[in-house]
C-alpha cells in the first residue's frame, strides 16, 4: 500500500461558487478537474470534489483558500488570481495581461496551440483564431503546458440495449451523421454539408442519408433543407445519441484547427465514426493516419460514401477510434497532467512527496 | 374671410350625412390635436386622472370626437400599468353612461364608445360597437380580440364556453379570421373539454379525469355525460372533424405480397415499450423505422416562429371545426418543414402510433389516405383530452393494453367515437423468459412487497392495513416497499396522503422494510412472497405480472376506480381480488397455509409465460396489423 500523499489543487471556474455539470462552459472544465482528481484531491471553491463531480457540500459564494494548496488554477478570475499564492496557473484564454503575467504557467489543452504561443512571434493579425481570443499584439512570457482534454467516463460506460434501441428511434433509424454543439454560420462544416447531400442523391432507394444537428441553432445558420433537428439533447442522452449516429462531423472553423474538440472525443469513446477535415489539431487527437479525415472535397465525398454504403469502413474506423480512445481517459491523461505539472516543477515529483 | 367661412359651412353640411354614415372620417379638429397632445404630457408626468378631464372635457362637448376613445384607452392602460384604479372607476361611472345613452350611430361614435365600453368591462356593449366597424382596422381589430380573451377568461371560471365559441363564429361570419382566432379556438377547445372533464369539481388541471376528486367519479356513466356536456358549437366541430379516410384502391407492394410490409413507430418522446414492439416486427421480417414526434413538433413551431401564417402544433392538433388545418395543407406544411418525415411516412405501409396523445391526433388528421394507421393506448391517454381531437373515422385500428382501458376510452368519447370493431385488447410486449420460476430466501414466506409504493395512486396505507391484520396473526409479517423515495415537490393533496403514510406507518415500523430505488428488481424479488397491487387506478401493472412470472403469489385489491370497468379481473383472469384489506389478509393467510406452496408457485409462473409473454402477444400484434392493413387496401373493417 502506498503512503504517497495526494496532493491538494485548488480550482475555480468564473466567480460561480459551485459547480453545475450540465453546463457547456462547465462541461470541459469538469472533465478536466476529473483527470486531475486521477492523482490529486481537488477542491473548487475550497470544497472537495467528489468523483460523481459534485461538492461535498455545496457553497452559496466565493470561498478563499482556507488551507495551503500544493497548486492553484484559475479560469477567468483575474481578481481572485491576483490574491492566490504560487504556484498558480490560469488557462491560456481568454487573454489577460496581467492574469498572464504573474502566472507560474498557463494552460492549453493541445500541442499546437502550445506550439503557437511559444514559438510564434505576439502578432495576432493573420491568424483569425488568435485574431479572435487575443490583442493584436501579445507575449508570453511563462511556461506553457499542454493538459490535453480528456474523455468523460460518461462516455466510456456501456450502453443497454433500449437506450441503444431509443437512440436508433431519435435518430428516426435512418443513417445520420451527426453535427453536435452550437450551431452556427461558423461552425456548420460546408465542405461535409455537401458530401451528404452527394450521398443522399447517391442512396437514393436505400437506407436514407440524414444529417442532425443537435443543440442550440443560431437563426439563419445554413442548415441544409431535410436536415433532423433533434434538439437540446440533455448531456447524460449524449452517449446514446452518439452511439446511434452513423458518423459525426468535425467543425470547420478557426477554434476547431487550435482548441481541440472535447465532441471529438466524445465520439472516439462510443467508437463513431468522426470525419473531420484534416488539420494539425485533429490530426493531434485523431492520429494523423485516421482514415476519417480529408483534405479535399473528393476526398470527403468518398468517406462519407464509404460510411453509407460499405458497414466494414465503419467498423474500421470505429476499432480505430476504440483503441485510440485509452490515450484519453480520465486515468490516462491525469498521469500526462500530472507529469507535466512535475516537468515544470508546479508540483513536486510523486517520489519526493 | 367671410367667403371662407361660408364656403367651409357648406362642406361640413354636405359631408355631415358622409361623416354618419361612416363613409368619411370626420376631419380631427385643431383643437382635438393639441388636447391629445397636452393629455399625453399629463400621461408622462403620471397625472392620469388630469389627462382624462383634458380629453373627456372635449369628448362632453361632441362624443363622436375621433381618437376620443383610444386617447382614454391608453390613458387607462397606463394608469393600470402604475396601478392607479381610479381612472377606470371614473370612466366607468362619468364616462360610460354617456355612450350607453347616446343614440349616434357614426364610425367614429362606435369606436369610442367600443373603448369606452371595453375599458368598463361592458363586453355586450363592446361587442355590439365593434360589430357595426370595418373589419380592415387593425386597432378595432386587436381591441375586438381582447375583449374576447377577456371573456373566455371569464368561462374558464364559469364552464360558459358555448357564447365564445359563437362569437367566433360571428368573427368567421364576417370574414374576420386570423392566425390569432385559430390558436384561440385551439385553446378554447382544450379549455372547455378539460372543464367538462372536471366532472363539476373545482380541480383546474391539464387532466382533470386522473385528479383525486375527479376520479373518483369517474364510471361508465360519468364519462358518457362528456360529450353531451361540450359547448354546443364545440360539439358540432368536433363532428365535422371526423372524416372518413377515402377509398384506398390500389393495393401496395406488401399486400401483393411482393415486398416485407414496413412499418414506421412514432412516439413522441417515450420509446419505453417500443423496444420489443419493434423487435418482434423486425424477427418477422417486418422492415419498421421510426418517426420522433418530438423532432416534427419542434420543425412545426420552427415554421411558425418564421412565418405566423403556419399554424403552431398547437393549433393543428386542437383547432377544430372551421379552424381545423385542412388535411392536405397540413400534411404540405410537414414536408415543408421537415421533409425528412414526409420521407419516412411515404417510406411505409402502417404507421404505428404509442401512445394514444399527441402523435395519434395529428397522425389521424394529417395522414395522407393511402397509410393505415394504429394507435396503441396504455392507459393514462384514456382520461386525457386528446381522444376528442382524434379523426376517429381515420383510425384504421386501435390497440389496448387492457380491457378496461378500452373501456375508460370507448365510454369517454362516445359522440360518435371508435367503432368497437376497430379496436383489440393486445397484451403489452413482455420479455418474461428470463424471468421464470426462481428461488425464494427463507423471509419470503412471510413477506409481501409493494413497488413504486411513494404516492396516493399505489395507496400504500391499504397495504399497512394488510400487514396489520396479518401482525395480529403472525409477528414475523413483513412489508417491503421498493422505489423512489416521495417526491420532494409534492402538491398539497399527496403530502397530505404522505403524512397519514407516515402516520399509519410509525406503529408498524418493526415490520416494515424501505428498500430504496434499485435496478436489481430480480434480487429485490428473491425476498418477496406475496407481491401486490394495492393502487386505485392500474393499467396492466406490470410489476405484478414479472412478480407472477418469477411465482410470486399476486395479491390484488380490485382497483377502485377501475372496477366499474371490469378491473382487474378483466387484465388478471382466474385470479381473486379483494374490496378490503382484511379480505386480502385472509387470503394471504390461507395461500400461507398451503402444503404444496411450491407447485402453486411454479403453476403461477408456467401460467403468466402462456398468458403474459411476447411469445403470445407478439404474433397477436404482427396478425392485428397485418390485418388491419390489408383491411384498408381492401376498403373492409378488420
Amino acid at each position: 500500500m502506498s503512503n504517497t500523499i495526494r496532493p491538494r489543487i485548488f480550482v475555480q471556474f468564473l466567480d460561480k461558487p459551485s459547480i453545475d455539470p450540465t453546463r457547456g462552459d462547465m462541461i470541459n472544465e469538469l472533465r478536466f478537474y476529473k483527470a486531475l482528481m486521477t492523482f490529486a484531491d481537488v477542491y473548487y471553491n475550497d470544497h472537495l470534489l467528489l468523483a460523481d463531480g459534485t461538492l461535498e457540500t455545496v457553497p452559496d459564494r466565493l470561498h478563499p483558500p482556507s488551507r495551503d494548496y500544493d497548486l492553484y488554477y484559475v479560469r477567468a478570475n483575474a481578481e481572485l488570481f491576483k490574491s492566490l499564492p504560487h504556484p498558480k496557473v490560469t488557462l491560456a484564454l481568454p487573454y489577460d495581461a496581467e492574469m498572464f503575467a504573474i502566472a507560474d504557467a498557463l494552460i492549453v489543452t493541445t500541442q499546437v496551440w502550445e506550439d503557437l504561443l511559444t514559438t510564434q512571434s505576439g502578432v495576432s493579425k493573420n491568424n483569425p483564431f488568435m485574431s479572435k481570443w487575443y490583442p493584436r499584439t501579445w507575449s508570453v512570457s511563462t511556461k506553457v503546458i499542454n493538459i490535453r482534454q480528456s474523455i468523460d467516463e460518461l462516455f466510456l460506460r456501456d450502453i443497454p440495449a433500449q437506450d441503444r434501441f431509443e437512440g436508433r428511434a431519435m435518430t428516426t433509424g435512418a443513417q445520420v451523421f451527426g453535427f453536435f454543439g452550437r450551431v452556427t454560420e461558423e461552425t456548420i462544416p460546408q465542405t461535409l454539408m455537401t458530401s451528404i447531400q452527394r450521398a443522399q442523391d447517391r442512396a437514393e432507394g436505400s437506407r436514407p442519408v440524414l444529417c442532425g444537428f443537435a443543440g442550440h441553432i443560431q437563426n439563419g445558420a445554413p442548415i441544409p433543407v431535410g436536415s433532423l433537428d433533434l434538439g437540446k439533447v440533455p448531456y447524460t442522452k449524449m452517449p446514446v445519441l452518439l452511439s446511434a449516429c452513423l458518423g459525426t462531423l468535425g467543425q470547420e472553423c478557426a477554434d476547431s484547427s487550435y482548441l481541440g474538440s472535447g465532441k471529438i472525443l466524445d465520439s472516439m469513446a462510443v467508437g463513431t465514426p468522426v470525419v473531420s477535415q484534416r488539420n494539425l489539431v485533429r490530426e493531434e487527437q485523431l492520429g494523423a493516419e485516421y482514415p476519417g479525415l480529408f483534405d479535399t472535397q473528393e476526398d470527403a465525398d468518398e468517406i462519407v460514401w464509404r460510411l453509407c454504403s460499405d458497414p466494414s469502413f465503419g467498423v474500421e474506423l470505429s476499432d480505430y477510434l476504440l483503441e485510440r480512445r485509452s490515450m484519453f481517459t480520465p486515468k490516462a491523461n491525469g498521469a500526462f497532467i500530472r507529469n507535466a505539472l512535475e516537468t515544470a516543477q508546479l508540483l513536486p515529483l510523486q517520489e519526493n512527496r | 374671410m367671410q367667403l371662407r367661412r361660408i364656403v367651409l359651412t357648406l362642406v361640413r353640411k354636405a359631408a355631415a350625412p358622409m361623416i354618419s354614415a361612416g363613409f368619411i372620417k370626420r376631419p380631427t379638429p385643431l383643437n382635438l390635436r393639441f388636447r391629445i397632445v397636452e393629455s399625453n404630457t399629463l400621461i408622462s408626468q403620471k397625472r392620469y386622472s388630469d389627462a382624462l378631464d383634458v380629453i373627456w372635457e372635449l369628448g362632453q362637448r361632441n362624443l363622436a370626437y375621433p381618437y376620443i376613445g383610444q386617447q382614454i384607452h391608453k390613458i387607462a392602460v397606463y394608469a393600470q400599468k402604475h396601478k392607479d384604479t381610479e381612472i377606470i372607476q371614473k370612466i366607468t361611472r362619468d364616462i360610460l353612461p354617456a355612450y350607453q345613452a347616446s343614440s349616434l350611430k357614426s364610425t367614429e361614435f362606435n369606436k369610442n364608445k367600443a373603448y369606452v365600453c371595453f375599458l368598463a368591462e361592458d363586453w355586450s356593449g363592446t361587442q355590439a360597437a365593434l360589430l357595426t366597424l370595418e373589419a380592415g382596422d387593425v386597432n378595432i381589430h386587436n381591441l375586438l380580440w381582447d375583449v374576447h380573451v377577456k371573456r373566455v377568461q371569464l368561462c374558464a371560471q364559469s364552464g360558459e364556453f358555448e357564447p365564445e365559441f359563437q362569437y367566433l363564429a360571428t368573427l368567421l361570419d364576417a370574414q374576420l379570421k386570423t392566425n390569432k382566432m385559430r390558436t384561440q379556438a385551439a385553446r378554447m377547445a382544450l379549455s372547455s373539454l378539460e372543464y367538462a372533464q372536471q366532472l363539476g369539481q373545482d380541480e383546474k388541471t391539464h387532466a382533470p379525469l386522473l385528479t383525486p376528486s375527479v376520479l373518483k367519479l369517474v364510471s361508465p356513466e360519468s364519462l358518457r355525460t362528456i360529450t353531451p356536456s361540450l359547448p354546443e358549437t364545440l360539439r358540432s366541430w368536433i363532428a365535422t372533424d371526423q372524416v372518413p379516410r377515402a377509398r384506398v384502391a390500389a393495393p401496395s407492394e406488401a399486400v401483393a405480397g411482393n415486398s416485407p410490409l414496413k412499418i414506421l413507430l412514432s412516439s413522441e418522446a417515450n420509446w419505453n415499450f417500443l423496444k420489443e414492439v419493434s423487435d418482434v416486427f423486425e424477427d418477422a421480417g417486418i422492415e419498421v423505422r421510426f418517426l420522433p414526434f418530438e423532432h416534427i413538433r419542434r420543425a412545426i413551431d420552427q415554421a411558425n416562429k418564421d412565418d405566423r401564417e403556419h399554424p403552431t402544433m398547437v393549433d393543428m392538433l386542437y383547432a377544430s371545426g372551421p379552424f381545423r388545418t385542412p388535411q392536405k395543407e397540413g400534411y404540405e406544411m410537414l414536408e415543408a418543414a421537415a421533409p425528412w418525415a414526409t420521407d419516412l411516412i411515404e417510406w411505409c405501409d402502417v404507421v404505428f402510433v404509442e401512445w394514444w396523445n399527441a402523435p395519434a391526433v395529428w397522425c389521424s388528421r394529417y395522414l395522407p389516405d393511402d397509410k393505415a394507421l394504429v394507435v396503441r393506448c396504455h392507459s393514462y391517454e384514456a382520461f386525457t383530452t386528446n381522444p376528442y381531437f382524434t379523426n376517429m373515422q381515420r383510425i384504421d385500428g386501435a390497440i389496448f393494453i387492457a380491457d378496461h382501458i378500452r373501456e375508460v376510452f370507448l365510454n369517454g368519447f362516445c359522440e360518435p367515437g371508435l367503432a368497437l370493431e376497430k379496436t383489440k385488447v393486445i397484451q403489452n410486449i413482455r420479455l418474461l423468459q428470463h424471468l421464470s420460476l426462481s428461488e425464494k430466501s427463507e423471509e419470503a414466506q412471510f413477506t409481501l412487497g409493494l413497488m413504486q409504493y411513494s404516492n396516493w395512486n399505489k395507496d400504500p396505507i391499504f397495504a399497512l392495513d394488510i400487514l396489520e391484520h396479518l401482525i395480529e396473526v403472525d409477528s414475523r409479517w413483513t412489508l417491503r416497499l421498493v422505489g423512489t423515495p416521495w417526491n420532494a415537490t409534492l402538491s398539497d393533496f399527496e403530502q397530505a396522503y404522505r403524512t397519514e403514510f407516515l402516520a399509519k406507518l410509525e406503529p408498524l415500523k418493526q415490520n416494515v422494510i424501505i428498500d430504496p430505488f434499485t435496478r436489481d428488481v430480480e434480487a429485490w424479488r428473491t425476498k418477496i412472497g406475496y407481491i401486490l397491487s394495492t393502487s386505485r387506478r392500474e393499467g396492466s401493472h406490470e410489476s405484478i405480472v414479472e412478480g407472477m412470472a418469477t411465482g410470486i403469489i399476486p395479491v390484488l385489491r380490485r382497483w377502485p376506480f377501475m372496477k366499474q370497468f371490469g378491473a382487474p379481473e378483466s387484465m388478471f383472469p382466474g385470479i381473486p381480488a379483494f374490496d378490503t384489506a382484511q379480505d386480502a389478509a385472509q387470503f394471504i393467510l390461507a395461500q400461507s397455509q398451503r402444503t404444496n406452496r411450491e407447485a402453486y408457485r411454479a403453476s403461477i409462473s408456467e401460467q403468466t409465460l402462456k398468458t403474459y409473454d411476447a411469445s403470445v402477444a407478439g404474433p397477436e400484434l404482427i396478425e392485428y396489423v397485418q390485418a388491419v392493413h390489408q383491411s384498408v387496401h381492401a376498403g373492409v373493417d378488420t
